[in-house]
């Protein structure tokens, strides 16, 4: 008897673990055409597959662990992870940046981190920076991305490129590029 | 992977843990070698990580602390080795493999040598008894598997067998911990505030339970140190002197603060850095940081502040090119670009390879425009 309600207790939280994930992240997408939200736009790489997720949209071709695109747009106050640092409007390119640097620099879970270029750049129109930096994952494989970041009136946005050095992250560059070069932003897209 | 978090949970657990009952320390060979094989990678995973502090002086420092406790140590285990991580947090645990990890906030929240000895001792004694190793022996899938079953039926046995397994083994390293600090010549009275200063922190950090614990702590190295007679008056003014201490681990001071900056832990940035300014007051990055903690704490703030630690940084080295690229950018977002010029001018004349020097030279042609 007490086995059967352990066995109902047990389907109960599985059923509330699916309905959680589902309504927190639907599943992985073919790519059909252009992806549009309410606040940016790209023309998606065929081949690719996405995932939506509440602020932000990844992409891969050949599953997240070796290569994923990530497009984000965050409110300005949202607390980042590993960092209690927040973003200010009136912060410069390069101290957004370096915000960004030492989140990232924090995540317990890369080893081996190394900055390799932090430079101004922009993106869809507006000024803001690029870092390339490489790091091991938690698995040991060794990781390289490129992330642009700028600021909004309320937003940070970002859009990143994360793949393993070898192999995957040259072979995903130029679709990462043609990607970058579509985005268009909310303004952009009215004009 | 799961054996490798099972040792750091071990160890974590002897760590933090304070309070119970006796252990079997002997385990067979082939159980300490596969041991010691996984504590040598979770080192080399830190090591990876970049966390590992490589100070030479500090660490030459450490270790004649550590060679002068373990002649005490009748031992036939090799000398252990002290490694430094960057980590605010207190931490002190002993590998199996006889490396002793502590952490740069714990060598903050300490205020001299003895009681920095006080726990290297301890940490000896879990190296030397293989506490962890004895953990583990008795922990092994076979052993789990019976604590599941108890578990199960309602019982928690297993936890309970545990729990007395690591007081037994905290008492142990307590009180031999402070029998090797008196034979080594240190100041055992310097035991009891070390204790009260954890207890301090752990409070301040939500831990009550840890805290709470740390007063029977107290109660029984109070007891331990009464029955013993105290520590030598020779002993005292050498092993004790704060400030001397405090020069010794200032660079475990400097990684806190910058540390702290990075996590935007201000508190503890600012405390760092006003202890190693009181130590080294006249070290320019230490009044750049300071400056770069007031003003990234306080973006909209009064810039005043933050200008005078820059300022200061400038006088003791008019050659440290971050302080020139932060007193630039403090007048750019200022509008004041005829001020910002010259910093940035000379920014980049100091350092045009830094990865902040493409900015620079952007922010410089706004401010000639």
């Amino acid at each position: 008897m007490s086995e059967l309600k352990g066995r109902r207790w047990l389907t109960g939280i599985w059923m509330a673990a699916a309905v959680m994930l589902t309504a927190c992240a639907g599943p992985w997408q073919p790519i059909q055409g252009d992806l549009t939200t309410p606040q940016w736009s790209i023309a998606a790489p065929q081949g690719w597959m996405h995932l939506s997720m509440p602020e932000s949209e990844m992409l891969t071709k050949n599953g997240p662990y070796l290569e994923y695109m990530l497009i984000q747009s965050r409110p300005l106050e949202k607390k980042f992870r590993f960092t209690k640092q927040v973003l200010d409007p009136g912060m410069l390119p390069h101290e957004v940046a370096q915000l960004i640097v030492d989140n990232l620099s924090s995540d317990p879970r890369f080893r081996s981190f190394q900055l390799l270029a932090s430079e101004p750049a922009a993106a869809a129109n507006r000024t803001g920076f690029k870092l390339t930096y490489s790091h091991l994952d938690k698995y040991g494989v060794a990781m390289k991305t490129i992330y642009y970041g700028f600021l909004l009136p309320d937003r940070f946005f970002n859009i990143r490129y994360t793949a393993a050095q070898r192999h995957y992250f040259e072979q995903g560059l130029p679709a990462f590029n043609t990607v970058f070069s579509s985005l268009q932003l909310p303004c952009d897209l009215k004009s | 992977m799961r054996r490798r978090h099972f040792i750091a949970w071990l160890l974590l657990v002897l760590a933090v843990a304070t309070s119970g009952h006796a252990s079997d320390t002997s385990i067979q060979s082939a159980t300490a070698a596969r041991l010691w094989q996984l504590a040598a990678q979770e080192q080399a995973m830190l090591d990876q990580r970049g966390v590992i502090l490589k100070e030479a002086a500090l660490c030459r420092y450490l270790d004649d602390i550590v060679e002068r406790l373990w002649a005490q140590v009748p031992d036939q285990l090799s000398t252990p080795r002290v490694k430094i991580i960057v980590e605010t947090r207190i931490d002190a645990h002993a590998y199996p493999n006889g490396v002793i990890f502590l952490s740069t906030g714990i060598l903050e929240v300490v205020e001299n040598e003895s009681q920095l000895a006080m726990i290297l001792a301890h940490e000896m004694v879990h190296y030397a008894s293989q506490h962890t190793a004895a953990l583990y022996n008795h922990y092994q899938p076979a052993n789990l598997h019976g604590d599941r079953r108890e578990a199960a039926e309602g019982g928690s046995a297993g936890v309970v067998d545990m729990r007395r397994m690591i007081d037994a083994a905290e008492r142990q390293a307590d009180q031999e911990g402070l029998a090797i600090l008196q034979a080594a010549g240190y100041c055992d009275k310097e035991v009891l505030p070390l204790i009260a200063s954890l207890e301090n922190y752990l409070r301040k950090q939500g831990y009550s339970e840890s805290a709470s614990q740390c007063n029977k702590r107290i109660e029984r190295f109070n007891a331990m140190i009464n029955r013993e007679g105290g520590c030598r008056p020779g002993c005292v003014a050498m092993n004790t002197d704060a400030v001397g201490y405090r020069g010794r681990v200032a660079p475990a001071l400097m990684a806190n603060a910058q540390q702290a900056v990075r996590g935007g832990d201000w508190d503890q940035a600012h405390r760092s850095i006003a202890k190693f300014l009181e130590v080294e007051p006249h070290n320019a990055r230490a009044y750049y940081l300071k400056g770069e903690i007031l003003r990234r704490q306080n973006k909209s703030g009064p810039e005043a502040a933050c200008i005078d630690a820059y300022e200061k940084a400038l006088e003791v080295d008019p050659t440290f090119p971050p302080t020139h690229r932060a007193l630039g950018e403090v007048h750019f977002k200022a509008g004041r670009y005829q001020m910002a010029k010259p910093y940035f001018e000379a920014f980049l004349s100091l350092a045009p390879e830094d990865t902040a020097s493409a900015f620079i030279t952007g922010y410089l042609k706004q401010c000639l425009n």
